[in-house]
């Protein structure tokens, strides 16, 4: 095929150019597919930041904002739950295990999680992925601290050193529990999920610090010390959500139920995975302008090339007028520039997939470690395919334009290249 | 060679027969030849200044473009009835075209510059391997006759050539593979007067050594001597119109 081996060598004969373009074509094809993956991976995460828990009870509200506290730690609970309803839930036939949650508390714009031990042992995410140490162990005193991954390297905190918590949310943290430091007994791996920027202390830890506490300030001028608590009851009055894990998932419904009517107070049941769902759906839009800014990469990929065959088609008009001569035909003078538009967007998409499997393959357990995102690298297939079949159709698209304008520049100068 | 002696034997190579000629849009003739003949053999000097027409005329006769009115026979062909692709065919097929400079094709090397309208037509492909054996070596064989130094020359870019030399590369393309007709465009208007006389030389040589057809289109009436015959466009194109 005497044209493509005209396409071929020309090309090589402007390698420079030629690669420029081709390396702006991969890039954006790379950057394309790594949105996409990155996306997906997201999406995924996201889906698994919780699992293992089959519903949800906290205080009558909206399943997202329950949602949004229990799990993402965003806003506040409206109301709590009392510790009756709770040991009531615990003792529901269905119930396999109960994890309480109780917020409230920061420390330098961390949210403060009580919990009980159960936490670590039943909580999970990704997939059943349960929490593991990095380093240390569970707290098991009422003064010991449990750090997400994230909060430990932010702070620069290692197993040992003491931190104070703040009354409330608030950042500039004015009201300190500081007559009780905490001691950190363990800073968990990272789980790409909000436990990574979760302080965890025991409910007693919660209790303790807030003996002598009316709403929001101290009431009492005798403040506790650490040495008090030993001989002290700690008894929780109230968490703030509970996590529930039942014995057979056909029981959820029926659960569900049951807590929506529970009698003793107003109590909602959620189930995770479809309020995390319908949570997802308001994120839409930014997982779609994200996948349109990397189609528009491509495209201006696409037009880098548009820009470098009409920028030397003008030069290119001799050549024309000699292959002209020789017989060929405008049909074939056409086909050169739309060959060569084809191999350029074909050889950067391909270089581009190639790029995305080994830059993720190499990056991702860097990104799984850093922000506790899976990425699934898996051989390129049916999805890249279809990425480099779409760049190919749309780069020949592109070429059809100075191909028209070679077709026409031919035909009017035959033979003698007026310019 | 008297060209009224072999129109008598063979048929014309190209004859024009109330042939005109209008641009799309103009409203006025470039061409009009009530009739023009060449034999074969002839080597014809076709004498025109710039607007002319010669461009034109040209254009008929490769087939690039048919006349608005009249015929056009090439060999025998009437290309004002072929549709334009055969027309394409037939020029790779019949046709050898030397421009007056920028010849080569930038980035094919001297000897796939040589070879290319092999690449368009199987004739002349086949002819080429009948005599030499290999596209390869038949392109050596006439760049040689053209007097080229290949062990210099061939790994050379052909843009690194002199104009003389890419000149010679330009007839040994059009040469490859014995297209009956020969169409020179100004070739000599980039060369010195010594490198002139011996290009001609060479050519004429080749041309006659390939038992082609030439006709050499130039304003430069001083070469009109070299040829068999000469014709001037100006007395035969009776286009009455402005000149373009």
């Amino acid at each position: 095929m005497i044209i493509l081996r005209l396409v071929l060598k020309s090309l090589w004969n402007r390698r420079g150019v030629a690669a420029l373009t081709v390396f702006a074509i991969t890039i954006s094809v790379t950057l394309f597919l790594s949105v996409d993956k990155i996306r997906t991976g997201a999406r995924d995460s996201f889906a698994n930041t919780i699992s293992g828990t089959d519903v949800i009870v906290g205080a009558r509200t909206g399943p997202v904002q329950l949602l949004l506290y229990a799990v993402f730690r965003i806003g506040n609970a409206t109301n709590n739950i009392s510790w009756k309803s709770y040991l009531d839930i615990e003792k529901q036939r269905e119930t396999e295990w109960v994890v309480p949650i109780s917020l409230g508390d920061s420390h330098k714009g961390f949210r403060v999680l009580g919990t009980t031990q159960v936490y670590f042992e039943k909580f999970r995410y990704a997939r059943k992925r349960s929490l593991s140490f990095q380093v240390g162990r569970p707290f098991s005193h009422v003064l010991d601290v449990v750090l997400g991954a994230e909060v430990a390297k932010e702070l620069g905190y290692d197993v040992g050193d003491k931190i104070i918590i703040s009354h409330g949310l608030d950042k500039a943290g004015f009201t300190k529990h500081d007559n009780l430091p905490f001691s950190i007994v363990g800073v968990l791996a990272a789980t790409g999920t909000p436990v990574d920027q979760t302080v965890h202390i025991s409910l007693q830890g919660i209790e303790a610090i807030h003996i002598g506490w009316g709403s929001g300030s101290r009431t009492r001028n005798r403040a506790i010390g650490p040495q008090d608590i030993e001989t002290m009851k700690l008894q929780p009055k109230a968490v703030t959500a509970v996590l529930v894990g039942l014995k057979s998932k056909m029981q959820v419904f029926r659960f569900q139920r049951a807590i929506n009517e529970y009698s003793g107070e107003p109590l909602m049941a959620i189930l995770p995975g479809v309020a995390l769902q319908e949570l997802w759906t308001l994120m839409g839009t930014v997982e779609k302008a994200l996948v349109i800014i990397s189609m528009f990469v491509v495209i201006a990929g696409l037009l880098g090339m548009l820009t470098m065959i009409l920028s030397g088609l003008n030069e290119r008009r001799r050549e024309m007028a000699i292959l002209r001569s020789v017989g060929a035909m405008p049909v074939h003078i056409m086909a050169l520039f739309v060959i060569e538009a084809l191999l350029l967007s074909v050889v950067g998409a391909c270089l581009g997939v190639v790029l995305t499997f080994v830059g993720l393959g190499l990056a991702q357990s860097f990104i799984e470690a850093q922000y506790g995102l899976y990425l699934t690298v898996s051989p390129p297939g049916m999805r890249e395919g279809i990425v480099v079949l779409g760049v190919a159709a749309a780069g020949a698209i592109v070429g059809l334009w100075p191909a028209w304008r070679a077709y026409r520049l031919s035909v009017a100068d035959g033979l003698v290249v007026r310019l | 060679m008297d060209p009224n002696d072999i129109s008598k034997n063979s048929p014309p190579v190209v004859a024009l027969k109330e042939m005109s000629f209008q641009w799309q849009g103009s409203t006025t003739e470039t061409l009009n030849i009530e009739s023009l003949s060449v034999a074969t053999g002839e080597r014809v000097f076709v004498k025109g200044n710039s607007g002319s027409g010669k461009t034109t005329l040209l254009n008929i006769i490769a087939g690039v473009i048919v006349p608005t009115k009249g015929d056009v026979e090439v060999l025998g062909e009437q290309l004002n009835l072929l549709p334009s692709w055969k027309r394409d065919a037939f020029r790779s097929q019949h046709v050898g075209i030397i421009f007056q400079i920028f010849n080569l094709i930038p980035y094919l090397s001297l000897i796939d510059n040589v070879t290319l309208p092999c690449s368009f037509s199987a004739e002349r492909k086949t002819k080429a391997l009948e005599r030499s054996g290999s596209l390869e070596s038949e392109a050596r064989r006439l760049l040689e006759h053209l007097d080229l130094d290949l062990e210099k020359l061939a790994d050379k870019p052909v843009s690194r050539l002199s104009v003389g030399q890419q000149q010679r590369v330009a007839v040994a393309r059009a040469l490859m593979g014995g297209p009956e007709l020969i169409i020179a465009d100004e070739p000599t208007s980039a060369l010195d007067a010594d490198t002139r006389e011996v290009f001609l030389e060479l050519l004429f040589q080749e041309i006659e050594d390939n038992e082609a057809t030439l006709i050499f289109v130039s304003h430069d009436a001083s070469l009109e001597r070299y040829f068999d015959r000469g014709l001037h466009l100006n007395d035969i194109n009776q286009a009455t119109g402005e000149l373009v």
